[in-house]
C-alpha cells in the first residue's frame, strides 16, 4: 500500500492546490457568465453534498435533499421582500425555519430503514411543494418571490456586483466543505459508516445508533439550508421549482454519477457533469431529460461506484481503492461476481447489511446445517431490516 | 460489584415466536470461574437466548440482572454499557471497513474510550494515541498485524473470524458472549482460536454455544445442555454424559 | 347534501386509487422495493388508453390496452432492468426511479403532454339521481370496478394457493424459495400485474379527471400516501388507505380549498406519529 497510497495523497493535495489557486483568480479574467456557472456549481454541488452525506454515510436514499434549501429560501425571502427584516436576523431566522422542520421529519424518518425512508422523505418533499405551491397569499404560489437583493453590506470584494457574489459564494462553498470533511475523517464519520454497515453491531457496541442517524439527517439538511442561502441570494428569487420530485432526482442523479461512496469529490464531479449536460443537451434536444434517465440507468447497472471510480482505478491502481486485497477466499467479490449487477462491493450495495445467503453458508460450516430457529437473529438483521 | 452479586443471572426466561416456545423458563447464573459451553441440538434456541441476553428481543417471561442491575428491560446500549459483548454466528463485521476501523469502533465502552470530551467525536479519529496502542496491541494477540489496513470483505473467512474475536475482547469486556466462534474454520485456525477461548474461558466469564463436544470439553468444565428451548443439564462433562435425558436427544440426533 | 355528494365522490376517487396502491403494494411487500415508475405507468396507461379511444372510438378496448400494454411495460422492465439488481432493495428502487425519469420525459416526447380528456363511453354516460342531485353512472363504475377488483385480489390472496405463498413471501421471502416456488417468476407475475392495475387505473382515473403530465409524480405521491397510512405490504391497509386519502382529497377541496394539497398529508402525519408502520403494518 506504501507506494499508492503515498502518490495519491500527492496527487490529491496537488490537484486541490491548484483547483482552489484556479478559483481564486478566475474572476480576473472570466467573463459573468463563466462566473455565473461556477456559482451554480457550487450551490447545486452542496445540495449534491447533502444527499451524498447522507447516501454515502449512512446508506440512506433521501428524495428532500432540496426542502431544506428551499425553507431557507423562502423566509429569507419573505424576510426581505414582505416584513423589511434585516440581513443578519433574517438569515438565523431561515435557519431555525429549516433546521425545526429537518428536525421533525428527521425524528419521523429515522424510525425507517433502507426504502422506506425514501418513500417518506418524498412524501415529506411533497408536503412542502404544495404548501409553497398553495399557500399563495403568502408565497405567490408558482411565480414565488422575485427581487431578492444581496445585502450591501457585503459588497466588499470588488465594485463587481458578479465577483463579489463570487467570492462570498467560494468562501461559504470552502467552508462548508472543509467542515464535511472534517466530519467525515472524524470519528462521528467512522460512526456513521459503521450504521450504514451494520446497524444491528453498532446497537451491541452501545453505539446509540437514532441519535447518530438523527444528528447526520440534520447535518444533510445544515448543508442544504447553507446551499439555500446561496441560492436565494445568487438567483434573486425562489419558487417551488427547485424542489419539485425533478429537482430531488437531480441531486441523486448527480451524486450517483458522480459516485455514492465519495461523499465529496464524487458529489462535486457528479454534479458538474450532470449540470453541464443539462446545459449543453438542452440547447440541442428537447428531450434531454431521456438522455440522462438513461445514463443514470446505465451507471446503475454497469458502474454502480460511480464515475469517480475511473479516477480511483488510475490513481490506485487496479483494485481501485487503499489497501491491498489479501490472498485465500475473498468471499465478498466472488460471490458479487455472480451477480452482473454487483460492483466491487462498495458504492451502491451499502444499504444490504449483512446476512446475505452467502454468509450463512460461509459460516455454517461442513455438515453443520442451520436451523431456522436457531438463526432467528441473524436472519432478522439481513432480511427483514431492508424493508 | 456488591458482595454475593452473581455477574449474570438469568431467570425463568422466556421467548415465544408465534405459538413456539423458543426458550422455555430457562435459569442460568455465571460468574467470575463459572465459564459455561452451551450445547444442544440445532433449533433448540441457544442463539435465541443469547439474543435475549444481549437484548435484541425483549421477554417474554422473567428476568436478567447483570451484576446485580436488572436489565430485563435495559437497552443493548445499557448492557454493553455494563461490560457485556457478544460475537455472532454469521459474521456481522463492517464489511466496508478497514480492521483497524472495525477495531476503534469497538472500543466504544472500553477505559480507551472518549478522551476529547464533547468535541471528541469530531477530531479525526486516528489522532487518538492510546487508542490506536491498543488496537495494535489486539492486532498482534490476533495476528492481524498485517491486514490492519485492509478491508474486511477482503479478508478470508477465517480472519474474519480473527477479527470477530478481536473486536470481542478489545474493550476489555466483563462477560462475553461467544456465538458458535468455531463455525467454518480450517483445523490450523481452530487451534488458534481454541486456544484464544481457552485463555479467555479463565481470566473472564464466558458463555459459548459450540457445537463440537471434544472442543467444548477442553474450554471448560461447566456445560449447559439446551433442548425444545428448556435447560435440560447443567454440570460437568461426566454429570452430563451419564445423564439420561441428554443421552436421550443425542441419540435421536444420531 | 353537499357532505354526501363529496363523500360519493371521495369514494370515486378512492377507487381509481385503490387499484394502484393494490399493485404498489404487493410489489412492495413481496419484492421490498417501491416502484417509483407505478405513477409512470398510470399516466402512459392513461395516454395509451386514449389514444385507443379516439382510434377506434371504444373506451372499454382502450382500457384492456392500457392495461396490456403496462403489463407488457413491467413486465420488460422486471426482465430486463430490475432481475440484474435482484436482492439490494435501494438499488432496484433507483431503477424504476430512473424509468420513471425516462418515462415522463418520453411521456411529453409522444403524446406531446398537453391535457387530454378522455370521453365516457355511451354505456356510462348520465346520472342517476340521488335525493336532490345527480351522482354521474360513470362514477359508481369506477366504484363496482374497484370492488370488483378487491374482492378477486381478497379471494386469491385468502383463499388460494397462490395467495397463500405470496401472503407468506409478504411475511419472509425465504419461505417462498423452500416452497419449491419459482421466485423469479411470481416477482414478474406480480410486477406485471401491478403494471396491468396501474395502466387501468390510468386510463379510468384520466377520464374520472384528465391526463396532463406532472400528473405521474402526484399520482405516485398519493399512492404512497395510502400505502404509508395503510401499512406497507398489507391487502387491509391499501382499501383504507385509499378511502382515507379519497376523503382528505374531496373534503380538503370542500372545507379548505386553498390548502387542500397540504390536508392530504395531515393523515399521513398522525398515522405516522402513533403507528410508524402504517394502521395494518407488520410488527417489526
Amino acid at each position: 500500500m506504501g507506494g499508492s497510497s503515498k502518490r495519491a495523497t500527492l496527487v490529491k493535495r496537488a490537484g486541490l492546490g491548484l483547483l482552489a489557486v484556479a478559483l481564486l483568480v478566475i474572476p480576473l479574467f472570466s467573463s459573468d457568465f463563466t462566473m455565473t456557472m461556477i456559482i451554480r456549481y457550487m450551490y447545486y454541488g452542496l445540495l449534491t453534498i447533502s444527499f451524498g452525506f447522507l447516501a454515502g454515510e449512512l446508506g440512506l436514499f433521501s428524495l428532500m435533499t432540496p426542502v431544506s434549501l428551499t425553507l431557507t429560501g423562502y423566509t429569507i425571502g419573505l424576510c426581505q421582500t414582505k416584513f423589511d427584516i434585516p440581513f443578519i436576523p433574517s438569515i438565523f431566522l431561515a435557519f431555525l425555519v429549516s433546521m425545526s422542520f429537518a428536525a421533525l421529519c428527521g425524528w419521523m424518518a429515522d424510525r425507517s430503514q433502507g426504502v422506506s425512508f425514501l418513500m417518506l422523505t418524498l412524501v415529506f418533499s411533497q408536503l412542502v411543494y404544495s404548501l409553497a405551491l398553495q399557500w399563495t397569499s403568502m408565497t405567490n404560489g408558482t411565480t414565488g418571490l422575485l427581487g431578492i437583493r444581496f445585502p450591501d453590506a457585503l459588497e466588499i470584494f470588488s465594485e463587481n456586483t458578479k465577483v463579489n457574489h463570487y467570492y462570498w459564494t467560494l468562501l461559504i462553498f470552502g467552508l462548508t466543505i472543509f467542515l464535511v470533511y472534517r466530519l467525515i475523517t472524524s470519528s462521528y464519520g467512522l460512526r456513521l459508516r459503521g450504521i450504514k454497515n451494520s446497524e444491528t453491531r453498532m446497537a451491541a457496541l452501545g453505539y446509540h445508533t437514532g441519535l447518530l442517524k438523527w444528528s447526520a439527517f440534520m447535518v444533510s439538511s445544515l448543508i442544504s439550508s447553507i446551499a439555500g442561502v446561496l441560492f436565494v441570494y445568487n438567483t434573486g428569487m425562489i419558487n417551488p421549482e427547485i424542489m419539485t420530485l425533478n429537482s430531488s432526482n437531480q441531486a441523486l442523479i448527480s451524486s450517483i454519477l458522480g459516485g455514492v461512496d465519495s461523499v465529496l469529490l464524487g458529489s462535486i464531479v457528479g454534479t458538474v457533469i450532470n449540470r453541464t449536460l443539462e446545459l449543453t443537451l438542452g440547447s440541442l434536444t428537447r428531450r434531454y431529460a431521456t438522455i440522462v434517465g438513461a445514463l443514470f440507468l446505465a451507471i446503475i447497472l454497469l458502474m454502480p461506484e460511480g464515475l469517480i471510480s475511473i479516477a480511483k482505478k488510475l490513481v490506485y491502481g487496479k483494485d481501485g481503492r487503499p489497501g491491498r486485497p489479501v490472498g485465500g477466499t475473498v468471499q465478498g467479490q466472488s460471490a458479487e461476481a455472480g451477480d452482473g449487477a454487483g460492483g466491487t462491493g462498495a458504492g451502491l450495495r451499502c444499504v444490504t447489511p449483512g446476512g446475505s445467503p452467502e454468509e450463512a453458508l460461509a459460516s455454517g460450516g461442513p455438515g453443520d446445517v442451520v436451523s431456522s430457529n436457531d438463526t432467528e437473529g441473524t436472519e432478522e438483521k439481513g432480511g427483514k431490516m431492508r424493508r | 460489584m456488591k458482595e454475593g452479586t452473581k455477574a449474570l443471572v438469568v431467570e425463568g426466561v422466556s421467548k415465544f415466536f408465534g405459538g413456539v416456545r423458543a426458550v422455555d423458563q430457562v435459569s442460568l447464573t455465571l460468574d467470575t470461574g463459572m465459564s459455561t459451553v452451551m450445547i444442544g441440538p440445532n433449533g433448540a434456541g441457544k442463539t435465541t437466548l443469547f439474543n435475549l441476553i444481549a437484548g435484541v428481543y425483549p421477554l417474554d417471561e422473567g428476568r436478567i440482572t447483570l451484576f446485580g442491575e436488572d436489565i430485563s428491560k435495559a437497552s443493548i446500549q445499557r448492557r454493553s454499557e455494563l461490560g457485556l459483548v457478544r460475537t455472532y454466528q454469521t459474521c456481522n463485521l463492517f464489511k466496508e471497513l478497514t480492521v483497524e476501523e472495525n477495531l476503534y469502533l469497538s472500543l466504544k465502552n472500553s477505559p480507551w474510550r472518549a478522551s476529547g470530551g464533547l468535541l471528541e467525536p469530531f477530531l479525526p479519529w486516528t489522532w487518538d494515541k492510546k487508542r490506536k496502542e491498543r488496537i495494535w496491541e489486539i492486532c498482534q494477540v490476533m495476528q492481524l498485524e498485517d491486514l490492519k489496513d485492509t478491508l474486511v470483505l477482503n479478508m478470508s473467512h477465517g480472519q474474519q473470524r480473527q477479527l470477530e474475536l478481536g473486536m470481542a475482547i478489545i474493550s476489555d469486556p466483563k462477560i462475553i458472549l461467544f456465538d458458535e466462534p468455531m463455525a467454518g474454520l480450517s483445523p490450523t485456525e481452530r487451534v488458534f482460536i481454541g486456544e484464544l477461548i481457552r485463555k479467555l474461558a479463565r481470566e473472564k466469564i464466558i458463555l459459548v454455544i459450540e457445537h463440537d463436544m471434544d472442543f467444548a470439553l477442553r474450554i471448560t468444565d461447566r456445560i449447559a445442555v439446551l433442548d425444545h428451548g428448556r435447560l435440560i443439564k447443567v454440570g460437568t462433562p461426566q454429570e452430563i454424559q451419564s445423564d439420561q435425558e441428554v443421552q436421550k436427544i443425542y441419540k435421536l440426533q444420531g | 347534501m353537499i357532505y354526501l355528494s363529496t363523500f360519493l365522490n371521495g369514494l370515486t376517487i378512492a377507487g381509481y386509487l385503490f387499484l394502484m396502491a393494490l399493485g404498489l403494494n404487493l410489489s412492495f411487500g413481496l419484492m421490498n422495493i417501491v416502484n417509483m415508475s407505478h405513477g409512470t405507468m398510470y399516466l402512459a396507461g392513461g395516454f395509451i388508453g386514449w389514444t385507443v379511444l379516439t382510434k377506434t372510438g371504444s373506451w372499454f378496448l382502450g382500457l384492456l390496452s392500457a392495461g396490456a400494454a403496462m403489463g407488457v411495460f413491467a413486465f420488460l422492465e422486471d426482465l430486463f432492468f430490475l432481475r440484474r439488481a435482484r436482492g439490494n432493495m435501494t438499488m432496484e428502487t433507483l431503477i424504476t426511479l430512473s424509468v420513471s425519469i425516462i418515462g415522463a420525459d418520453l411521456i411529453v416526447g409522444i403524446f406531446s403532454g398537453r391535457t387530454r380528456q378522455v370521453k365516457i363511453p355511451k354505456l356510462l354516460q348520465g346520472a342517476f339521481p340521488v335525493g336532490d342531485f345527480y351522482f354521474p353512472k360513470y362514477n359508481l363504475f369506477i366504484i363496482l370496478f374497484a370492488v370488483f377488483f378487491g374482492l378477486i385480489f381478497w379471494y386469491v390472496l385468502k383463499r388460494t394457493k397462490i395467495g397463500m405463498i405470496i401472503r407468506a413471501g409478504v411475511d419472509d421471502q425465504e419461505i417462498v424459495s423452500t416452497l419449491g416456488i419459482d421466485i423469479k417468476l411470481l416477482f414478474s407475475a406480480i410486477f406485471t400485474l401491478s403494471g396491468i392495475l396501474a395502466g387501468m387505473a390510468g386510463m379510468i382515473g384520466g377520464t374520472f379527471q384528465n391526463l396532463v403530465s406532472g400528473q405521474d409524480s402526484s399520482v405516485m405521491v398519493y399512492t404512497l400516501l395510502i400505502v404509508i397510512i395503510g401499512g406497507m405490504g398489507s391487502f387491509e391497509g391499501a382499501i383504507f388507505g385509499s378511502l382515507i386519502i379519497g376523503m382528505a382529497f374531496t373534503f380538503g377541496s370542500l372545507l379548505a380549498p386553498q390548502f387542500s394539497q397540504f390536508f392530504l398529508f395531515a393523515p399521513v402525519a398522525i398515522v405516522l406519529v402513533f403507528s410508524p408502520r402504517g394502521i395494518f403494518g407488520k410488527g417489526r
